[in-house]
């Protein structure tokens, strides 16, 4: 139905949108995730041409809309938008926003385009508020009447461009059900999305954006399950790292503990999984590899995932094998061993840093009493 | 002049300086006022032609021709107090030798001055009309300002200016003159014996409602400035309003040249009082074309009115939120219906406060196209001022008459306001056709 071909935007220098070819089927629900400022706004934006694709071809219903003459406005009929900040008529009230356009543009009579929309708001729960104005609704309210008045048009593809992004957490949930009984209407829809499980649940297939490209193209299975990117698994598990090597006996640890500690603050670690992760980053540095080495060099690298809210940890150094399983420590073992969840120790001759401890400490459940 | 009688008799000044003419004249009717007897000086008057222009030879022979004795009795004729001997005579001769445009100042009884009817009267008057009838030609009269009829004369509005003018040196080097009188200075004091009794309060103001209103039907004066000034305005609105549109519609897209065009007009506009871009029209840009001094002031308020209407509609439309305009063409509008279907009217709402305030505003800075030769309604207080030499009631009236017109603008303004916001609208209209059938 569409087909996109190497898609390019730029202003001047920036480039949020770097060569996407895309084919967008019948009854594609798709849903557009990834982080911020990848592109993702601007090409479903592209795809109606309120951005100007700088090269690039979109080629709807076999006609090559970009080309020079091409009837953009016929276009666009047949593809509805719904905005993040809803873009309501304001001097119209809710009826004559659904009315307004049909009548216009396709001549609809004044009957007709009122019985269709009232229609479309009584499936939209806003029947009751047809002679209100928008700025008498609320956010999900007006979001709801917006997307009555897109399929007053009757489109072949709806266009949501994070349609509950600038909602309430209160109002989403209204405004999702709405897109999700849309979505099992039949219609194409292209949704750009910051909530994962309701892009998980709504669409057939999912693309994920990243530095300006569709990095990866599925079902949602297949991008939510088995995190293939990098880039998708850090964004789906909205993971947050932090990184630092210590390379010598008098490594300034206060330092060290200082970031670590802004960066488990910023990251809104509760105060027990935050006590348990400096805990058991001290024992494994300071108590049992330090020791142990005297060149050191070890790197520390810790991923903690706002989605999930665990932390995983990963060590690597150099030197001899050394399990610290195997560690005469015992005391600092068995912090270890009370706090992990699970504990790997893996060796690698050719790596620079050839041992590795990978360690895994789940949410707090209240069962350590530390 | 009626400025210095008011100054004098509200004793403000002691003496006015002035030409025994006025001075006679005011003497005979006033019996408040006398001359000082005593002459300071003798001046010509004359009617100034363009230098080098030759009929000027003409008018001064056929004022030759005038005999001594008639001259005396017009004279004696305008300076007296009988009102009903004060005719001008009909051009009621073929006009075979063309027509003469002739500049004369409005308000400087009894040598030229707009009175009853707005016609023209006075000594000047009556003796251009003789040499006129003598040579055979129609005089087409614009009374205006005496500095008016200077540059008009000069860019060549007009053939010959008239209405008590003092022939200077200075003027005459740039001017020829027939010279038709020879006035003394004198000075003119209230008189010592004050014979005229008090009048009561109440008497007073009904002699002044009298001389300000009623006499030569002076109403009608009021009602005609009353008429320019409305058609100046209301024209100027219409004409300013379209104008500034059509500038915004080239320019809303950010056109590069309309932009920089329009913004370096209205730089030009804007930069300068009204009254010198009238002046400029009106004695430069316009000096030969044959448009009417009225028109001119349309025009020159037009152009200051549309870049008002331009910088309003600037903000205004400005003011409408992007995502309005994404949001129609989302749902297939074309740039131009959106704009009349979408935008307009949001923004209108906005707008119309300021252009309300506009146009009020308009309506009393059209008062000063009297510097053109046009006689609105400050001009006919002005021209009335001069013949009852009293301020309160022609000014006090003229006041009024444009809080009124005011009011009137504010008020026609509202009800188009409720006209065209969707806003105010009343709920049960919304719909009533498709409701109404249900």
């Amino acid at each position: 139905m569409i087909e996109i071909k190497n898609l390019r935007k730029a202003y001047g220098s920036v480039v949020p949108l770097k060569d996407v070819s895309l084919k967008i089927n019948d009854c594609d629900v798709i849903s557009i995730i990834g982080p911020s400022g990848t592109g993702k706004s601007t090409l479903i934006r592209c795809i109606n041409l309120l951005e100007t694709p700088t090269s690039g071809q979109i080629i709807f219903n076999g006609v090559d809309i970009t080309a020079k003459g091409a009837d953009i406005k016929k276009a666009r009929q047949k593809m509805g938008m719904v905005f993040q900040s809803f873009n309501l008529f304001g001097h119209l009230t809710v009826i004559e926003n659904i009315m307004l356009a049909p009548m216009d543009i396709l001549k609809m009579k004044k009957h007709e385009a009122y019985t269709k929309g009232m229609e479309l708001l009584k499936q939209v729960g806003m029947a009751d508020k047809a002679l209100n104005y928008p700025d008498e609704l609320s956010g999900g309210q007006k979001q709801r009447v917006a997307i009555a008045r897109t399929l007053c048009m009757d489109p072949e593809v709806i266009l949501l461009d994070e349609p509950t992004s600038a909602l309430d957490p209160t109002m989403v949930s209204e405004v999702q059900s709405v897109i999700k009984d849309l979505s099992q209407s039949g219609k194409t829809m292209m949704i750009v999305t910051h909530e994962m499980n309701f892009a998980r649940t709504i669409s057939n297939r999912v693309l994920y954006m990243e530095n300006g490209g569709v990095c990866e193209d599925g079902t949602p299975e297949q991008i939510f399950d088995n995190l293939k990117e990098e880039g998708t698994r850090k964004f789906i598990k909205r993971l947050k790292i932090f990184e630092a090597v210590i390379d010598s006996k008098d490594y300034n640890f206060t330092n060290f503990n200082e970031n670590f500690y802004l960066y488990l603050l910023k990251n809104d670690v509760s105060t027990s999984d935050r006590y348990r992760a400096q805990l058991i980053l001290e024992e494994l540095v300071r108590e049992l590899l330090l020791p142990r080495y005297d060149e050191p060099f070890i790197r520390i690298k810790t991923e903690y995932s706002l989605q999930e809210k665990d932390f995983y940890l990963c060590l690597t150094y150099k030197g001899e094998q050394f399990d610290i399983m195997k560690s005469d420590n015992a005391l600092s073992l068995s912090i270890i061993n009370g706090i992990a969840s699970k504990i790997e120790y893996s060796f690698n001759g050719n790596d620079a840093e050839p041992n590795c401890v990978k360690v895994w400490l789940n949410q707090d459940s209240g069962k350590h009493n530390l | 002049m009626p400025d210095i009688i008011l100054a004098l008799k509200t004793r403000k000044i002691d003496a006015g300086f002035t030409s025994d003419t006025i001075a006679e004249f005011l003497a005979n009717r006033d019996s408040e006022l006398a001359l000082f007897p005593q002459n300071l000086g003798y001046t010509p008057l004359g009617f100034g032609f363009s230098k080098g222009d030759k009929r000027r030879d003409e008018w001064q022979a056929a004022f030759d021709k005038i005999p001594e004795e008639t001259r005396k009795a017009i004279y004696r004729k305008w300076i007296g107090t009988d009102e009903s001997v004060k005719q001008i005579p009909e051009q009621n001769w073929a006009g075979t030798n063309g027509i003469i445009r002739i500049a004369t100042v409005d308000s400087f009884e009894p040598m030229s001055y707009v009175g009853k009817g707005g016609k023209l009267f006075g000594y000047d008057i009556e003796i251009v009309l003789l040499i006129a009838k003598e040579l055979d030609v129609h005089v087409e009269f614009t009374p205006m300002d005496l500095s008016a009829e200077l540059s008009a004369l000069a860019s060549g509005k007009v053939d010959m200016i008239c209405g008590s003018i003092v022939i200077t040196p200075e003027r005459r080097k740039a001017m020829d003159f027939v010279e038709y009188h020879k006035a003394a200075y004198v000075l003119i004091v209230r008189s010592t014996e004050k014979t005229v009794a008090v009048a009561s309060f109440w008497d007073g103001i009904k002699e002044s409602i009298e001389k300000t209103f009623i006499q030569d039907e002076r109403y009608k004066t009021f009602i005609e400035g009353i008429a320019t000034t409305l058609i100046i305005t209301v024209l100027a609105i219409l004409l300013g309003t379209l104008l500034g549109f059509v500038v915004f519609w080239f320019c809303k897209d950010g056109n590069k040249f309309a932009n920089t065009i329009s913004g370096f007009f209205i730089w030009l506009i804007q930069g300068m009082p009204v009254v010198v871009l009238l002046m400029i029209l009106y004695y430069i840009i316009f000096a030969n074309v044959a448009l009417s001094s009225t028109a001119i002031a349309v025009v020159a308020f037009s152009l200051v009115f549309g870049g008002g209407v331009f910088g309003m509609l600037k903000l205004g439309v400005g003011a409408i939120d992007k995502g309005q305009t994404e949001a129609a063409l989302a749902l297939g509008y074309s740039d131009v219906r959106l704009f009349f279907r979408i935008i307009l009217p949001q923004a209108i709402p906005l707008i119309i406060p300021t252009y309300k305030a506009e146009c009020v505003a308009l309506l009393k800075v059209t008062a000063i196209v009297g510097y053109i030769a046009v006689q609105d309604l400050t001009k006919m207080g002005d021209i009335i001022r001069a013949r009852t030499y009293e301020a309160f009631f022609p000014l006090i009236a003229v006041a009024v008459i444009y809080f009124i017109l005011g009011g009137l603008f504010t008020f026609v303004i509202r009800i188009i306001e409720t006209g065209i916001n969707p806003r105010k609208r009343k709920k049960e209209n919304i719909l009533k056709e498709v409701l109404s059938d249900d």
